[in-house]
């Protein structure tokens, strides 16, 4: 079997990990693995940035790792960083820093990217995971610096988010509080965040499992050697009933545990709790994968998602039902844009991926109506940006508001929409998307599903679309002959819009 | 069992005199030549040497520091020197009147040692003092202008009284550390054999004409070399080292041998001088300083040791086939019984192999020419990367090691110095090779040092395997000593400080459930030294509940065996021979599945709590057998074999109608493997 070496560095709020692995088709043999702790996330989440000492000390860090890809002669990798860095005020140069003095090139993981990558492991590593979905789940991975949530049922993604309430970040935020009490502190937050969550989810959708990721599990492993996948929440309250008020050095002691370890400990715990309350599980399961190897796995291809779009689609759909969007027309103007971006593959030479931003843009252009009708697009742009989808990039969901924002006018020749700067090839992306949105929401028009399909023809330097109609469209025609010279404009060639009538 | 009970155990300093005079009984046993008992004389004052600069330098210490916890037998830092200022002079005693029948015997074969000087030799010592000693020494007749000089460690040294005009004066010599420390004159077919202070007292006059010189006497100051190095975190470690080791030159004195026969007036005034006490001062009567007698076994070739000739491993490639005959069967052999050449050779080959990416090996101790290190070299200028962890803190090797490190870092190695606080004790060798696009890794472990010298007089174990497992925790172990990785996840090897000693309480503790239950429970363990309270506490455990253990300790031996009521189960052998028995190899009886390991460590608790040590079973059945037969052939010596009794070590005696066995010529004779 063919395989090469790939190397996977993840810079975390609490350590530095690296994997070194063999990777054929599917095969996946880890070969070396180190652990360095180094708490960014104190720095982090108590000044704001990364202290120059630590910066130089994480530099330390990866020479030692980028020896080990040098070691192997590793061409592949990919180095990563989480809240610790994501979030701190001088992460540019951090990077920057990292990459002048250990030669490593990081990539800031989004909270949407890193949240997906950890469902997506242990939805493929947990047993019985889509049949816990089916029933409702909560993916939570506790990680140093935030926990990221996603609340799954069925194929819809009820919740998704990265919150604040890592268990370093906790500890940080409540170092203050004498050890007696600072549990409670724990325990006030930990019951704020479910309160969020759960807030946001219809009261009727019941979830009843839990699912945890993320550092903290081989730790638990180790303290509560669990013969199974999942550990009872009885004996998580009896060991943070018992540990809760215990110093750093007793736990150290006590449990045999790490420093870092000891120090997020008992908000690890408290998190858990709380959560297995929300879903009145009795246990929770764990993925036994840990992040590095997920990462080699999804960067590597190995991790596939075969119910991707079905769920982003339903995703989308579900949050746009939250603004009281149309759905039908929703629906249909998509199918009209994904029809509209296959037959004008010659013209716009974008890949699949921009067909996602497309797509995700068709489904929910609406949304800002739920505010005003008139100003809806700008409107539709906030609300979009603002979206937090799991497996979708936070700027391709920029990107995708860009496309809504731009349906009003083409704005190739501005630089930025609401302060927001576009290279010239998004914003080459943005006009060919909004332009095919356009003509796409123009085929529906009246919302009343009048054109129930349509065919295009490239005759005579000019493209007709023959649209098949089960009524005479008038105002599809209207909207259709007010945006069709900005698809000249666009693409170059002319448009115009034939109607055939079903009943002929 | 009271483990707290002082009875129970022996002083880790007087248990090391005993092994030291176990060493000088060579000295006297008649199977030896009479050139090897010359060198049985000299190691045992090498060993006492560095007694005095590390352990007794440690005793004087703790007592200076107020320091008054006791030792494992109860006894202060105070009793303790008390008890080893005597035991030492008796050994140096002993040491004397067994140099003096080594003299006569020496005769025998015509060769004369510092005859009485007169006139027959005194054109010939004069002919030397002028040549190659006059030019060589400074005396310094000391008056205000010419101070006491600082006196070096371990240098031979001589104190004159000198008498001018009706006043005296003191004039001091200190030998420099090159001179020849004798020379041997060949007359009427005798060589007879004068030391340099012989040949300097007999013409000492011609140094200080117009001096009337009254007496001469020598002297030699022994001085702690045990001295801490400032701060183990210090941005650069070899500096820091170079720091320690100018320090190191000036310790305390330990210790000051003295001729018997120096008047008192002359003795007071160099304790004066050179500041040390009654209780350092060794008067000797004879010759001070006997380690020269290493190098006079050249001059009778045929009074020696026949020459031993190595076994070497069958079939080995010299080539890179080699990593397929590893992959095929591990390697295992025994040193010296069969040649450590297959490592140099192996590392050799990888350097040269263009498959081979990366070779790691940590170093504790190596020769000066060494073979590996060189193609250590070769490896990082043809591109390899090469990862040395040197301890820079080997004793008496620091300034070796850091002219390696500079070396080696010149070459393009990453060279590291491990961990702050844990000395590198592990001996272990990576090589990566990627074959047919997967990572393969091959592990050389052993209990002995990379050192092509001393590999061919310690007895020691190695092991090089292609396992997965084994290069896996290999690999993590040398992450963790050049501070790649913090994590601790061992699947195949035990390590110390981490689960070394946890994983033998297992062990033990397996054996004691097995002998509880009624089933045969046993342990043998050969090792240097044993002296971990905890770890002997353990042993005690099982004796009661039942388990034999037998243990094969060369040197220190902290407990007591064969005691009614917390050893009787348990049986010591010290093995002192030819070669310096170094090998750990530990047996656990397993209810009839025995297990095997073998391991850098010692049972001191400096071993398991503050070294980096490495322990790692032996799976294969044909090795499995080899250690069988290895521990029962040890176990059966009765020619250089002694036992503990109680606390003190009786040597074995063999039976009239008892076959002979000495182990050590017992391996050297037949393959194991």
């Amino acid at each position: 079997m063919k395989t090469y070496l790939y190397g996977i560095i993840n810079i975390g709020a609490s350590a530095f990990r690296m994997a070194v692995s063999e990777v054929g088709k599917g095969y996946i043999k880890e070969i070396d693995y180190l652990l360095k702790p180094l708490r960014l996330g104190v720095d982090t989440f108590s000044q704001g940035y990364i202290s120059l000492e630590h910066v130089k000390y994480a530099a330390e860090i990866l020479r030692g790792f980028k020896n080990k890809l040098d070691e192997y002669g590793i061409k592949y990798y990919k180095a990563v960083c989480t809240s610790g860095v994501r979030e701190a005020g001088n992460k540019d140069f951090f990077i920057d820093y990292i990459k002048i003095h250990a030669g490593i090139d990081i990539t800031i993981l989004e909270p949407s990217e890193e949240v997906y990558i950890k469902y997506l492991a242990a939805k493929l590593s947990v047993a019985g995971f889509d049949n816990m979905e089916k029933a409702g789940v909560v993916f939570a991975n506790i990680a140093s610096g935030n926990i990221t949530l996603s609340v799954t049922k069925g194929n819809n993604i009820l919740y998704s988010g990265a919150l604040p309430y890592g268990s370093l970040r906790l500890r940080q935020m409540f170092r203050h509080i004498s050890p007696l009490k600072r549990h409670r502190a724990f325990d006030q937050y930990a019951e704020n965040m479910v309160a969020t969550v759960a807030g946001t989810i219809n009261k009727k959708m019941k979830v009843k499992n839990l699912v945890g990721s993320g550092s903290s599990i081989n730790m638990m492993l180790r303290i509560f050697k669990p013969k199974d996948k999942f550990i009872l929440r009885e004996d998580l309250e009896r060991l943070y009933n018992k540990i809760r008020v215990y110093t750093k050095q007793e736990l150290v002691d006590e449990l045999l545990l790490r420093d870092d370890e000891a120090e997020v400990l008992v908000p690890t715990l408290c998190t858990y709790i709380h959560l297995l309350k929300y879903t009145e599980a009795d246990r929770f399961h764990f993925s036994p994968v840990d992040f590095p190897t997920t990462l080699t796995q999804f960067y590597t291809g190995q991790l596939k998602d075969i119910s991707y779009h079905r769920r982003m689609r339903n995703t989308t759909l579900a949050f746009g039902e939250r603004f009281n969007i149309n759905i039908y027309h929703a629906r249909h103007t998509a199918n009209f844009a994904r029809k509209l971006f296959m037959e004008f593959n010659d013209l716009h030479s974008l890949d699949k991926a921009k067909y996602d931003i497309l797509e995700m843009a068709a489904l929910l252009f609406q949304v800002g109506e739920y505010i005003d009708a008139k100003r809806y697009t700008y409107n539709s742009y906030y609300i979009i940006k603002s979206i937090n989808i799991p497996g979708i990039s936070s700027r391709d969901i920029f990107l995708t508001a860009c496309v809504v924002y731009s349906m009003d006018s083409i704005s190739l020749y501005n630089e930025s929409i609401e302060g927001n700067y576009l290279s010239p090839e998004e914003r080459l992306i943005i006009n060919k998307l909004s332009c095919i949105l356009r003509l796409a929401v123009a085929l529906d028009a009246s919302k009343a599903g009048l054109i129930e399909d349509i065919d295009i023809i490239q005759k005579d330097n000019m493209i007709i679309i023959n649209a098949k109609a089960i009524k005479e469209p008038f105002v599809e025609l209207f909207t259709f002959d007010k945006v069709k010279n900005s698809f000249e404009e666009t693409f170059g060639i002319p448009i115009d819009i034939r109607t055939t009538m079903i009943y002929d | 069992m009271d483990t707290n009970k002082k009875e129970y155990y022996i002083g880790r300093e007087l248990s090391w005199l005993a092994f030291n005079e176990r060493v000088l009984s060579e000295a006297l046993d008649i199977h030896n030549p009479l050139m090897e008992k010359l060198k049985f004389t000299a190691i045992f004052s090498s060993n006492m040497d560095e007694f005095f600069m590390v352990r007794v330098a440690g005793l004087i210490e703790q007592i200076s520091a107020g320091y008054k916890k006791t030792d494992i037998a109860g006894y202060t830092p105070e009793e303790q020197l008390v008890a080893v200022s005597k035991e030492t002079g008796r050994l140096i005693e002993k040491q004397q009147l067994i140099f003096r029948e080594l003299i006569s015997e020496l005769e025998k074969y015509n060769i004369l040692f510092n005859p009485v000087l007169n006139d027959e030799y005194d054109e010939d010592t004069e002919d030397i003092f002028i040549d190659a000693v006059m030019s060589v020494v400074s005396p310094v007749t000391l008056d205000p202008a010419h101070p006491f000089p600082f006196i070096y460690n371990k240098r031979m040294s001589l104190i004159a009284a000198l008498e001018k005009q009706g006043k005296e004066y003191f004039s001091l010599i200190m030998l420099p550390e090159n001179i020849r420390r004798y020379f041997v004159i060949h007359k009427e077919g005798k060589k007879v054999i004068f030391t340099v202070e012989e040949v300097i007292k007999r013409h000492i006059q011609k140094l200080f004409r117009g001096y009337n010189v009254k007496t001469v006497n020598v002297f030699r100051v022994t001085r702690n070399t045990d001295i801490e190095m400032r701060s183990e975190e210090v941005a650069d470690i070899i500096l820091s080292m170079k720091d320690f080791l100018s320090r190191r030159v000036k310790g305390a004195v330990t210790r000051v041998e003295i001729e018997a026969d120096t008047p008192a007036y002359i003795v007071e005034f160099l304790q004066k001088m050179v500041n040390f006490k009654d209780m350092d001062t060794q008067y000797i009567h004879g010759v001070i300083d006997l380690t020269f007698l290493f190098s006079l076994s050249s001059l009778m070739p045929n009074m020696q040791f026949p020459v031993h000739k190595s076994f070497s491993i069958p079939d080995l490639p010299e080539n890179s086939e080699i990593f397929n005959r590893i992959k095929e069967k591990d390697i295992f052999f025994f040193r010296p019984y069969y040649s450590f050449s297959t490592v140099s050779k192996l590392i050799a080959i990888a350097a040269e192999d263009n498959d081979v990416l990366a070779i790691k090996m940590t170093l504790y101790r190596t020769n000066r020419d060494s073979s590996i290190l060189a193609s250590l070299v070769k490896a990082a200028k043809s591109g390899k990367q090469v990862s040395v962890v040197v301890e820079l803190k080997a004793r008496f090797d620091e300034e070796r090691n850091i002219d390696w490190a500079k070396n080696l870092e010149d070459a393009g190695c990453i060279v590291t110095y491990g961990i702050a606080g844990l000395k590198i004790h592990a001996k272990c060798l990576l090589i990566v090779r990627r074959e047919q696009e997967s990572i393969k890794r091959y592990t050389h472990i052993a209990t002995g040092n990379y050192n092509e010298n001393t590999a061919s007089l310690y007895t020691d174990v190695d092991l090089i395997t292609s396992d997965d497992c084994i290069g896996r925790d290999a690999a993590q172990l040398f992450n963790y000593l050049m501070a790649y990785t913090e994590e601790q996840i061992w699947k195949a090897l035990s390590v110390a400080p981490f689960n070394l000693r946890e994983n033998l309480y297992k062990l033990f503790d397996n054996e004691i459930k097995q002998a509880k239950e009624g089933r045969k429970a046993r342990i043998i363990m050969k090792m240097n030294s044993l002296i971990d309270k905890e770890m002997i506490d353990k042993m005690y455990e099982a004796s009661n509940a039942g388990v034999r253990i037998d243990l094969i300790v060369r040197g220190i031996c902290g407990l007591k065996a064969g005691c009614k009521g917390f050893s009787s189960n348990i049986k010591v052998r010290s093995i002192v021979g030819r070669l310096l028995e170094h090998s750990r190899i530990f047996y656990f009886e397993n209810a009839g599945n025995p297990r095997y390991f073998i391991s850098s460590a010692d049972m001191m608790p400096r071993n398991l709590n503050r070294r980096v040590e490495l322990m790692a079973e032996i799976n294969d059945e044909d090795f499995k057998n080899a250690l069988s037969k290895f521990l029962d052939i040890t176990l059966k010596d009765n020619m250089k074999a002694w036992q503990l009794m109680g606390d003190t070590f009786v040597k074995i005696k063999k039976s009239d109608d008892e076959e002979a066995v000495n182990s050590q010529e017992y391996f050297m004779n037949n393959s194991l493997i």
